[in-house]
């Protein structure tokens, strides 16, 4: 998994290629750390090239969710294929994750908060 | 009609380290899509298969990623039956829950795909050392399993 990190106007767009699961998550949960740590409070995580996703992943989310909803920071996923969204459908995690259809309509919605 | 399947059986051997996980989801997806599962539904057992395996690092093994698991898939006319056998610390059963989807917080998602997905989800605790878990996956135009089936979780 590779994950690249564009800071722009206190928004971070973390651009993540491959597969998270166990083996994976413990990078994406070190780079969610670290830039909650920096101060930005805006992440959006882009799902363009994201392949697959297990509940490591999910749990690495959702603890990313909880960081910042401490800092009133917000957290926004967008681009999932198909099956990348059943998994968020299946677990209800649809519901608490604001999911967008386009990298664009998600940092208009962090515009507008 | 033949029998495509008898009972073909496809057996690997690893590690108990997550950088294997990849490649046990390529065997069983590839798997699964020779014997006619849907793409959706080979995703979907591949990911029950892949939260099971990483249920036996987390806790049959404790995170030692040097134990050995073995994955043996069964392929049957009717079904996919996927075993995962470890040697680490026993699983007790009743103690397995996933966890209430409106309770958000990490962690018990990987129980509630296991049974979500599959149809038959078995602990065997019997072997002197560790767990066998078995999965089983029925195909929908073969019908329901067999009477009694259904109800291992």
């Amino acid at each position: 998994m590779e994950i690249k990190v564009i800071n722009s106007n206190n928004t971070a767009v973390f651009e993540i290629t491959g597969e998270i699961d166990l083996y994976n998550s413990p990078q994406l949960r070190q780079q969610l750390t670290e830039t909650i740590n920096k101060g930005l409070k805006f992440i959006l995580l882009d799902f363009s090239t994201v392949k697959y996703i297990d509940s490591s992943g999910l749990a690495t989310l959702i603890e990313g969710l909880r960081k910042l909803n401490k800092v009133k920071g917000e957290i926004k996923l967008c681009c999932m294929n198909k099956n990348i969204r059943d998994v968020f459908e299946v677990s209800r995690l649809e519901d608490i994750f604001a999911i967008y259809n386009t990298r664009e309509e998600a940092l208009n919605d962090f515009k507008k908060d | 009609m033949n029998s495509l399947f008898q009972d073909d059986v496809i057996t690997i051997s690893v590690a108990s380290n997550p950088r294997f996980l990849t490649l046990i989801r390529c065997m069983v997806f590839n798997t699964a899509l020779l014997l006619k599962f849907s793409e959706k539904i080979s995703r979907e057992i591949m990911l029950a298969v892949d939260e099971a395996i990483t249920n036996v690092i987390k806790h049959s093994y404790n995170q030692c990623y040097e134990k050995e698991i073995i994955v043996s898939l069964h392929l049957k006319n009717d079904r996919l039956e996927i075993h995962i056998r470890d040697y680490g610390k026993k699983t007790d059963p009743s103690c397995i829950k996933s966890r209430d989807l409106n309770d958000i917080k990490p962690g018990g998602l990987g129980v509630f795909f296991i049974r979500k997905i599959m149809d038959h989800v078995e602990y065997d605790t019997s072997p002197e050392e560790g767990t066998l878990l078995k999965l089983i996956k029925y195909k929908t135009d073969c019908g329901p399993s067999p009477a009694g089936g259904h109800n291992g979780d």
